[in-house]
């Protein structure tokens, strides 16, 4: 599904990602873990297309385009889901109108026609309920005087209502208490299919005990250097990072 | 090369008054004229005011004073019919969908009776002035003049001056008006610069009620035109009045708009001021809160581009305790334009237990445009909150990528993000069919900005 070559980026002149090779097919669950500074959020930016970020080497495959030559709105009409650690509020734009606005914006790119109030609304419902949201929520102002767990379901949401390709959560687990941490990887988990994969960056190992994933990959320095399954993300909460820093110097 | 000496606007409209008064038989001696004259006498130690004038600092009406004027000044009931037999304009463009209103038409300043359409219920004289200056002289003489001070304001003299038509407006005590006032003042430049003079008058006795809806536009763009627009309002014990301004005149208008309001005790003003159109606009609102309990609410919208200059100065005079002022404005300015807000709160030494409040947010979507925001507060009392907060940004880049990153397109997010922005203000208006005429203007306006 996506193809991650060399990827190195920066921004103001600084390097922040060092070559990053990554593949993602379709039905699988990564892992990015790293500490703080070692370029996760940098590499969720990255893909979703933010401006400050110069891309300097490499390439992205994502089904078939180059997804570094797509505009960032682009990019998520194709199909990639950037869940942000710290949504933005917007007052004065409800939730409902929001998520219409998009998903018509997707559709017209698609060559379809603007989804029918009624079945927007009835798939809006649906994935509430399974999202366990309160339908009071569609009126209020997007993120405006939230929580941090009505954030972050409202980003899962907004990906159950974009039916996204590839997701990538970028620390949803953070400003979460237990109880929401567990819906929202519950709504993660329902979300999954054959045909979609996610790639969950976390700094801690706590959200993998309930979104369960099929790779784990350690961020250093702007360079995956180290690739594992679900114990590897295990092995980083006892022991930490320094192990695998000792590592990289004998390496080098 | 032609040297010509600059005109000046102040000697011809002087010139203009001398021409009025010989005109005037027997009316020369009335009350009403003598206040005329007295505002004549002002308007001639007066000077336009110039960037040197603190009021004026940002506001260049050199363009304004430079131009030559021609107003109608001849006999005013006369003028008043014949504007009858004018060919009839079809105004479907300035009736705001579904607002079911008592419709006055003033074209060039002068009342058109042929396209107005006023409803007569007891206890309410909705008329134009001219007629009450002869039918409803009593109040007239009471009450026009009392309440905007013409003193160092130079376009208030000259408004002054020349007063003969506008809305005249008497709600009598305890009567709510079920329908809208809607005041259309309409420049017809065809004939060349125009100046349109209009004056209110608008009396609302206690435990009355009433919705006045203002609007300003251009018939042509053939000349350039100045409106003069003085509103002054004595809102009685305990009424309510919810006034709206729509300043939409044409990118070859001048507008200056004088609005005084004088509440009484327990009394509730709403005004709603939207700036869409029209070169410059200068907007001096004024409030002077005399009675107790008293709440006031300013709410305004301005959207800029080209070379458009708006700028509303306010003042609201706590002169008495327990009163609370809520004050709201914002702006979004593209191309070259400017913005300027100036709203002055003066809290008297009396006026304890003073909510004062006012915010002004702007927003600036071209690198040539700009904004001079200032908050002057004078507070004399002590114990009394107020507070104010002025801001002025770009485009939020984050907000604008948090979009995007949804698959709505940079340009849509754009206006969404601007809409939104502005939807802040019109969720404190109070009329629905207003609301959405705005919000059509505005949509339309932000798709140029």
């Amino acid at each position: 599904m996506i193809k991650i070559e060399n990827l190195q980026a920066s921004v103001d002149g600084k390097e922040i990602l060092r070559g990053i090779n990554l593949e993602v097919k379709a039905g699988e669950v990564h892992a990015i873990m790293g500490p703080n500074g070692s370029g996760k959020s940098t590499l969720a930016s990255v893909l979703a297309g933010k401006e400050d970020y110069e891309v300097t080497g490499g390439s992205v495959n994502f089904d078939g385009k180059d997804l570094l030559d797509l505009e960032p709105e682009d990019r998520s009409r194709e199909g990639v889901f950037l869940a942000f650690q710290y949504p933005i509020a917007i007052p004065g734009v409800s939730i409902a109108n929001f998520i219409k606005t998009a998903v018509n914006e997707k559709r017209k790119y698609h060559g379809m026609e603007d989804v029918k109030a009624t079945d927007f609304l009835k798939m809006i419902k649906e994935k509430m309920s399974l999202l366990e949201i309160d339908n009071k929520f569609l009126g209020r102002s997007l993120n405006e005087g939230f929580s941090g767990g009505e954030k972050k379901r409202n980003e899962i949401l907004q990906m159950a209502m974009l039916e996204p390709k590839l997701s990538i959560l970028d620390e949803t687990d953070s400003g979460l208490d237990i109880d929401a941490l567990k819906i929202v990887a519950n709504g993660v988990n329902k979300l999954k299919s054959d045909k979609n994969a996610s790639i969950v960056i976390t700094h801690y190992q706590r959200l993998l005990d309930h979104i369960v994933p099929d790779f784990v990959h350690v961020l250093l320095d702007g360079k995956i250097v180290k690739s594992g399954d679900k114990n590897l993300a295990l092995e980083l909460e006892e022991k930490g990072y320094d192990w695998i820093k000792e590592e990289q110097k004998a390496l080098a | 090369m032609n040297v010509e000496t600059a005109f000046d606007l102040k000697d011809k409209l002087l010139e203009d008054f001398k021409k009025f008064d010989e005109q005037l038989n027997g009316q020369s001696t009335s009350v009403f004229h003598g206040k005329r004259k007295s505002a004549s006498e002002e308007f001639k130690l007066l000077s336009f005011p110039t960037k040197k004038h603190e009021e004026w600092k940002y506001t260049n009406i050199k363009a304004i004073t430079e131009k030559n004027f021609d107003q109608n000044t001849s006999d005013l009931l006369l003028d008043s019919l014949s504007n009858s037999l004018n060919e009839k304009i079809d105004l479907a463009a300035y009736l705001p969908e579904g607002l079911d209103a008592d419709v006055l038409v003033f074209i060039n300043g002068e009342w058109s009776s042929s396209h107005s359409n006023v409803s007569h219920a007891d206890g309410i004289t909705v008329k134009s002035l001219a007629v009450a200056i002869a039918e409803d002289t009593d109040l007239i003489n009471e009450h026009f003049g009392k309440y905007a001070k013409y003193n160092d304001n130079t376009f208030a003299a000259m408004n002054s001056s020349f007063a003969k038509d506008g809305l005249f407006l008497h709600v009598a005590k305890s009567q709510a008006i079920a329908k809208p006032i809607l005041c259309l003042y309409l420049n017809d430049t065809s004939k060349g610069n125009q100046l349109s003079i209009n004056r209110n008058l608008i009396l609302v006795d206690e435990n009355a009620q009433v919705q006045i809806i203002e609007g300003h536009y251009n018939l042509n763009d053939d000349n350039f035109s100045l409106t003069n627009n003085l509103t002054e309002v004595l809102v009685g014990k305990n009424a309510k009045i919810d006034h709206y301004k729509l300043q939409l005149e044409n990118d070859k208008a001048y507008q200056y708009n004088f609005c005084q309001f004088v509440q009484q005790q327990s009394s509730t003003v709403h005004t709603n001021t939207v700036t869409l159109s029209g070169e410059l606009v200068r907007n001096d609102l004024h409030f002077l809160l005399e009675g107790e309990h008293c709440d006031s609410f300013l709410n305004g919208i301005y959207l800029s581009d080209g070379t458009q200059l708006f700028d509303n100065h306010s003042l609201v005079d706590h002169a008495v305790p327990n009163c609370m002022s809520d004050e709201f404005y914002k702006g979004i300015m593209g191309g070259s334009s400017k913005g300027v807000f100036n709203g002055k709160i003066l809290v008297r030494e009396d006026a304890q237990k003073t909510n004062a409040f006012q915010s002004n947010k702007n927003v600036l979507v071209s690198d040539n445009a700009s904004i001079n925001t200032k908050p002057q507060l004078e507070i004399f009392a002590d114990d009394v909150r107020c507070t104010h907060g002025a801001t002025t940004g770009q485009m939020d880049d984050e907000a604008l990528f948090y979009m995007q990153a949804r698959g709505i397109g940079k340009e849509t997010a754009r206006k969404i993000l601007l809409r939104s922005f502005i939807g802040e203000v019109m969720e404190r208006m109070n009329s629905k069919p207003i609301v959405d005429y705005v919000n059509e203007l505005i949509e339309a306006k932000i798709e140029t900005l």
